[in-house]
């Protein structure tokens, strides 16, 4: 992978104001911060293509806030986080399609508008299965309260009813139902990682709402970050 | 200074996961010329296989193989074109992929009043509806192998609007087979390349903008 390394310096090398290129990316842009922040995405994706962290490391600290009030327009407040998320997942997997020294965040917001288009087109299933998905959440709640001395099952509950709808069903499903990552991800039509960092999120925010330091304890020797409950 | 943002530990585990260098794509047009081979295939395998049409001699070598060549590249050009619609923020204005089908269309009909004029065909009634229906199942059975190999890198490529990018496709696909029809079937005929032929081109575009809807729903 040298060879596709060295292929992808040789453009960044040629990236500068007084090239084609670079003046190129420095058109239609009035501020000076603009270029400088442009040029700096280009480099982070060239090294993110280069199988460097650093770049993606980069590319996030760069875009986050922009994709996150991207999402807050268009999606609501309480979805922006996870599909920023989930931007950059997409990210990850499409990384192959962006071509050095393009502009990078029309890019990176095609992609955006691509995890908009497929949450808005699933967002009617969820809004069903929220339904039925809260007769579940009963059931389960009433049979945790046996299970659980720590807290109260209706603070679980309202907490639970706190979180974004998204967040909720992917904990509700892998935590007590016992569904696998893989499971959520089919049914919930998103990927296995996204289903994860959407179960991770509402466990820290479970936490942060109950007041607990350690996670709450639907089923013994259960991983809530990583792990699957059935093993 | 604001505070520099960094992604959750979950985010990072998942990338450095599958992080690997890879190679990125290469220009639309390079691409769209590594299909040059399946328009070949097309132009010359079609009246190849099943013979070429029998008044190709009226025709004259430009309006028969330099026309329907021409017809091939715009066929490509337009599959290029629906390669570079399907990569994000570098997307055609619909004013462009308006002119670029009214484009195909307009030249699609060039050359079928073309051939009428130079080969005019006495076609009977009662044939007609034989013949297009031949015509039409010809040219899928050779333009469907061909849009799946040209919608491939289409849907791969994360289009924003997927319907649209590989209808495009589907659209350059039916126009690049229809380049060796032309010159496999000797009916020119206005209704019946119109119907025959014309069908068969928007079956394409159909079948393009299906295969777009389908995989963008098993995207992950």
């Amino acid at each position: 992978m040298d060879g596709a390394e060295a292929g992808n310096r040789g453009r960044v090398d040629g990236v500068t104001p007084f090239t084609p290129e670079g003046r190129r990316l420095h058109m239609g842009d009035s501020g000076s911060e603009a270029p400088e922040s442009e040029a700096r995405l280009v480099f982070a994706m060239i090294a993110y293509q280069a199988g460097k962290l650093d770049g993606f490391t980069d590319l996030y600290a760069e875009l986050a806030s922009d994709l996150e009030r991207f999402f807050v327009g268009t999606a609501g407040r309480e979805v922006a986080e996870d599909l920023v998320q989930d931007a950059f997942l997409e990210i990850h997997r499409s990384r192959r399609t962006y071509r050095a020294p393009k502009p990078v965040r029309p890019w990176v917001f095609g992609l955006a508008w691509n995890v908009l288009r497929r949450y808005r087109r699933t967002a009617w299933r969820r809004r069903r299965r929220e339904e039925a998905a809260g007769v579940a959440l009963a059931r389960s709640t009433e049979a945790s309260r046996r299970d659980r001395p720590l807290f109260d099952a209706g603070d679980l509950q309202e907490a639970l009813r706190r979180l974004p709808a998204t967040r909720r069903e992917a904990w509700v499903l892998h935590h007590q139902h016992g569904w696998s990552f893989q499971e959520i991800a089919a049914r919930l039509a998103i990927g296995v990682d996204a289903a994860k960092l959407r179960s991770s999120r509402a466990m820290r925010s479970l936490r942060r709402v109950l007041g607990v330091a350690q996670p709450p304890e639907p089923a013994a020797g259960c991983d809530y970050e990583r792990g699957d409950p059935r093993g | 200074m604001a505070e520099r943002r960094i992604p959750s530990p979950v985010l990072l585990s998942a990338v450095r996961g599958s992080l690997r260098p890879v190679r990125p794509y290469l220009p639309p047009s390079l691409r769209a010329l590594a299909l040059l081979p399946v328009g070949v295939v097309l132009l010359v395998g079609i009246p190849a296989l099943w013979g070429p049409r029998p008044n190709l001699g009226l025709l004259g070598g430009f309006a028969a193989w330099g026309l329907s060549a021409l017809q091939m590249l715009l066929g490509l050009t337009i599959v290029g074109l629906a390669l570079r619609e399907a990569v994000p923020g570098q997307e055609l204005s619909r004013r462009t992929l308006a002119a670029l089908v009214l484009l195909g269309v307009l030249l699609f009909l060039a050359l079928t009043l073309t051939s009428e004029w130079l080969a005019p065909v006495a076609l009977r009634r009662r044939v007609w509806v034989v013949e297009a229906i031949g015509c039409f199942r010809m040219a899928a059975m050779w333009g469907v192998p061909a849009l799946a190999i040209a919608s491939w890198p289409t849907v791969r490529a994360s289009p924003t609007h997927p319907l649209v990018a590989s209808a495009v496709c589907g659209l350059g696909t039916g126009l690049m087979t229809d380049a060796g029809m032309r010159l496999f079937c000797g009916v020119s005929t206005v209704s019946h390349v119109l119907v025959g032929h014309g069908a068969a081109i928007l079956l394409l575009g159909a079948l393009g903008a299906f295969v777009g809807a389908v995989a963008d729903r098993l995207r992950p």
